[in-house]
């Protein structure tokens, strides 16, 4: 049953997938390239602006686990939302069950995209003669590419698992509370707000600190 | 147009008295100022004198506790030369005439403002002052390097490897792998700065050619930018940038100062006495001095206390990767118990 699940998610999102694992692979590639890392650049005696170079390109890593994550759970109910879930109904399995098989299909399909983003990353460092002194962290930036995957994946997936009305409850709170703490900031109160949510989500134990960083190809 | 007139006698002799007039009246108002408001304690904290016109501040003598400690810390026990009759006024009110004088006759001023003041930024604070009398007598004007004896050191070693490791220009990186020579020069501890050693020039056509392109509109300048880019000749490179005004890039002040640190802690106790003793001999002298090594010793010493500084692999930090399956396992739970099928 779950090679079948696996079948329909493929078919539902294989375009979207190919598309974000070429940019995973092409990303530390043009990446290196641009900051002038490739051998013979003359631009060699600027590490710095290299290096921010390389450190702003990661943040495209950040933005591709989470077109990922969202591809993937879109892909996975949508079937289930256009049959009103009538065919999941009708199955001899428990529900969780079911669920669980859906959440699996796409994790299978988060493999293939961190292995291009890793062969990417790999190819991008073989190919640069990196400077004493520096290190470089394909590794790193590949396991962290593929939790921070898992997560938007298990967010956006728990979100579209619910009703419309939990999701449009859900988004709509956190849509609030943005638009009031920017409202209150301009009237100079509760400047902080927007910052404590913040760090509520993207600081530990926040479940988003995997997608805070670092992202860095290269760094010292 | 209007052209100047010379004055006449008479004029001038009108003039100068008014002046001493004005500054008979003057002096009769800084007296009276320093009789009401100049009266002051006098507090001895190592070498160091304060003057401040509330010597029994509670704020003034918690922050002395902690100054005693850093200046100690910092300096080491041995008088320093240059330190002796340091004075550094503490106001506890508004700058008046009676303690600009004080400013005016050489002492440092620190003046405390009510509200955010605490005994560790005032203690910090008059340290910093007494870093900056170190430095005026010290003869640091000929070295280019911050003082910053009382920081945390390891930051600034962090700083300074990352300083190392990253530019600009390939001089720091040969620095890194170990040419002392090179070290010397982009720590500005050469007493011959015109002729910079290869190591440290090495990519100055490139680095002149992409941040100087538009400066290079002078048939003077035109030919020497063309030497400097197209022959890489670090002669012309050098000459073009000093006529631009702007110095061959080398390793920041605060870096160079971390050399002190080396010296320092090299010699020991006494080690920056020495290093002040002489303050007309060259840097590399009293570095020598201070730790009583070889200039090439305590390089070579500096450089490894660098490399043991290297910041932290940028990997994922411990238990980020478990938290991120924690939360995926939570919100897979949320899901499996939506309401949808209920």
């Amino acid at each position: 049953m779950f090679r079948a699940v696996c079948r329909l998610q493929w078919k539902a999102s294989f375009t979207a997938v190919a598309l974000i694992a070429v940019a995973g692979f092409i990303v530390p590639l043009l990446a290196v390239q641009r900051a002038g890392f490739a051998v013979g650049d003359r631009r060699a005696w600027d590490l710095v602006t290299m290096l921010a170079a390389v450190e702003s390109a990661g943040s495209l890593f950040q933005i591709l686990a989470i077109m990922l994550g969202l591809t993937l759970s879109v892909s996975a109910w949508s079937a289930d939302h256009q049959g009103d879930h009538v065919y999941a109904l009708t199955l001899p399995v428990p529900r969780w069950y079911y669920v669980l098989l859906r959440f699996g299909a796409g994790v299978v399909l988060i493999l293939p995209v961190t292995l291009a983003v890793g062969l990417g990353c790999a190819l991008a460092i073989q190919g640069i003669d990196l400077p004493a002194g520096l290190r470089s962290y394909g590794t790193a930036i590949t396991l962290r590419f593929a939790l921070a995957a898992l997560v938007a994946y298990a967010a956006t997936f728990a979100l579209a698992a619910g009703t419309k009305r939990t999701a449009a409850l859900i988004l709509g709170s956190l849509v609030a509370v943005f638009a009031i703490s920017e409202l209150l900031a301009m009237v100079g109160v509760g400047q902080g707000l927007l910052t404590t949510l913040m760090v509520g989500i993207f600081a530990r134990p926040g479940p988003f600190e995997i997608l805070a960083g670092p992202w860095t190809l290269i760094g010292v | 147009m209007s052209t100047a007139r010379a004055q006449t006698p008479e004029e001038r002799a009108w003039i100068e008295r008014l002046e001493r007039r004005y500054e008979e009246l003057l002096g009769r108002r800084l007296k009276s100022d320093s009789v009401a408001e100049a009266r002051y304690d006098t507090l001895r904290v190592e070498s160091v004198l304060l003057l401040t016109d509330s010597g029994t501040s509670p704020l003034l003598l918690d922050a002395l506790d902690d100054l005693t400690e850093t200046l100690r810390r910092g300096l080491g026990t041995q008088p320093i030369p240059p330190l002796a009759g340091t004075v550094v006024a503490v106001r506890f009110g508004p700058v008046s005439p009676a303690w600009g004088r004080l400013i005016a006759e050489g002492a440092q001023f620190v003046q405390v403002y009510g509200g955010n003041a605490t005994p560790r930024r005032l203690s910090a604070e008059i340290g910093h002052n007494v870093l900056l009398t170190l430095a005026q007598r010290g003869g640091m004007t000929t070295w280019r390097a911050d003082l910053r004896l009382f920081e945390d050191p390891e930051p600034l070693w962090e700083a300074t490897y990352i300083e190392m490791a990253t530019g600009p220009l390939p001089g720091n990186q040969r620095c890194y792998e170990g040419d002392l020579e090179t070290c010397r020069y982009v720590l500005r501890l050469e007493e011959d700065t015109a002729h910079p050693p290869a190591g440290a020039t090495a990519g100055l056509g490139s680095y002149v050619e992409s941040r100087f392109r538009g400066r290079a509109n002078r048939p003077a300048l035109a030919t020497l930018f063309a030497a400097c880019v197209e022959r890489d000749d670090p002669e012309a490179c050098a000459e073009f940038l000093d006529i631009v005004g702007v110095e061959v890039p080398r390793m920041s002040t605060r870096a160079a100062g971390t050399v002190l640190f080396t010296a320092r802690d090299l010699g020991g106790d006494g080690a920056l006495a020495r290093f002040f003793a002489d303050t007309t001999a060259s840097i590399a002298a009293r570095l020598e001095a201070a730790a009583a090594a070889p200039l090439d010793s305590v390089l070579s010493a500096w450089r490894a206390t660098v490399l043991a500084h290297r910041p932290a692999e940028a990997t994922i930090a411990a238990g980020t990767q478990w938290l991120a399956l924690f939360w995926t396992i939570v919100l897979t739970v949320l899901a499996t118990r939506s309401t949808r099928w209920r």
